[in-house]
């Protein structure tokens, strides 16, 4: 009963007891604070998402035309056209080209092409060149070599 | 925001919502700061204590899980863990002769003499049975919410609370018996 009394008295004392403004105010403040700084850490996260994104995109784009290049010397090896032996490999990105021109037979030889003919006319051929114009590949053309000689 | 649960308040203040924070805090603070009062007698161990739970909750690190609890029995489970370091440190001070202000609400509010006694005879008392004394005696809530908030059994909470009465009552024993003999 007396205990009962003495906790009745301890409540009655502290219940109207409030936390003072000043605490909500300054727990206000510092969540403010702190919801910026959030905020501004998932922006930098974001935009840092964005970035590496963008690195990721260029970096494949950069490899797609040394990709398509390196088959598409690949293919022209397939479509009868012989690789110059000791020839430079393709540089990453590097572009290659498709030239019909008419070369000397012993030019071939120099390169490492063998050529059945004995004569010592030009004959026309499609090279494919690197970028620095160095030939990678040759194939002569049978059938324009038949015409020229014809002629 | 009034019809908020506690739980919701609880994931918007976490998405940054400051209204909700606000709520929450005009929900729970009041009764946080009145724990601590009751529990070390100091209103500014009450303001400090109040003002850490709600900083501790809107830390990034701190996730609380619906699962183990609700948001008042979370908030609680810290005020109590600041409460028992508080204590721990009071004692440290006090043993090195720094008495400073323990006992404001003794000297402030509560005229009464053996009210006085009592509170601070409640403040001597292990933290589980004071805890129950607390919750149950003084702040009049039920087993079933003090064993919420405690995280302990119901029957856990009767024990505690008997034993602490008890504790109590032989301290007031002692209380009269000196206040006789003066």
């Amino acid at each position: 009963m007396e205990l009962e009394s003495g906790f009745r008295a301890i409540r009655n004392a502290v219940e109207p007891q409030m936390p003072p403004e000043s605490l909500r105010q300054s727990l206000l403040r510092e969540f403010a604070r702190k919801s910026r700084l959030r905020m501004r850490r998932r922006i930098a996260a974001w935009t840092l998402a964005v970035a590496a994104a963008l690195i990721c995109v260029t970096a494949v784009r950069q490899q797609k035309p040394a990709i398509a290049e390196q088959a598409s010397l690949q293919i022209a090896l397939e479509e009868g056209f012989q690789a110059v032996p000791y020839a430079p490999a393709l540089a990453q990105g590097e572009l290659v080209r498709f030239v019909r021109t008419e070369v000397a037979p012993d030019t071939l030889t120099r390169l490492g092409v063998f050529v059945a003919d004995g004569s010592s006319d030009s004959i026309p051929v499609d090279l494919v060149v690197g970028q620095d114009n160095a030939p990678l590949a040759v194939r002569v053309d049978e059938e324009d070599k038949e015409n020229k000689e014809n002629d | 925001m009034n019809d908020f649960s506690d739980e919701e308040l609880y994931r918007r203040m976490r998405k940054g919502d400051q209204k909700a924070f606000s709520e929450l805090y005009e929900r729970r603070a009041p009764s946080l700061y009145r724990y601590v009062l009751y529990s070390t007698g100091n209103p500014a161990n009450a303001e400090e204590v109040t003002h850490e739970v709600f900083l501790q909750m809107m830390a990034p690190s701190q996730n609380f899980d619906e699962r183990r609890g609700s948001v008042e029995a979370y908030l609680y489970g810290m005020a109590r863990n600041l409460v028992r370091t508080q204590s721990r440190q009071t004692r440290r001070e006090t043993a090195l002769g720094d008495f400073g202000q323990e006992h404001i609400l003794d000297q402030t509010l509560i005229q009464e003499e053996s009210a006085a006694a009592l509170h601070s005879a409640i403040r001597e008392l292990p933290m589980r049975y004071r805890d129950a004394i607390v919750l149950c005696d003084i702040e009049e809530r039920s087993y079933e919410e003090a064993a919420r908030w405690m995280q302990c059994p119901v029957g856990t909470v009767r024990s505690r609370l008997s034993r602490g009465r008890a504790l109590l009552a032989a301290k007031m024993k002692r209380f009269r018996q000196v206040a006789r003999w003066n």
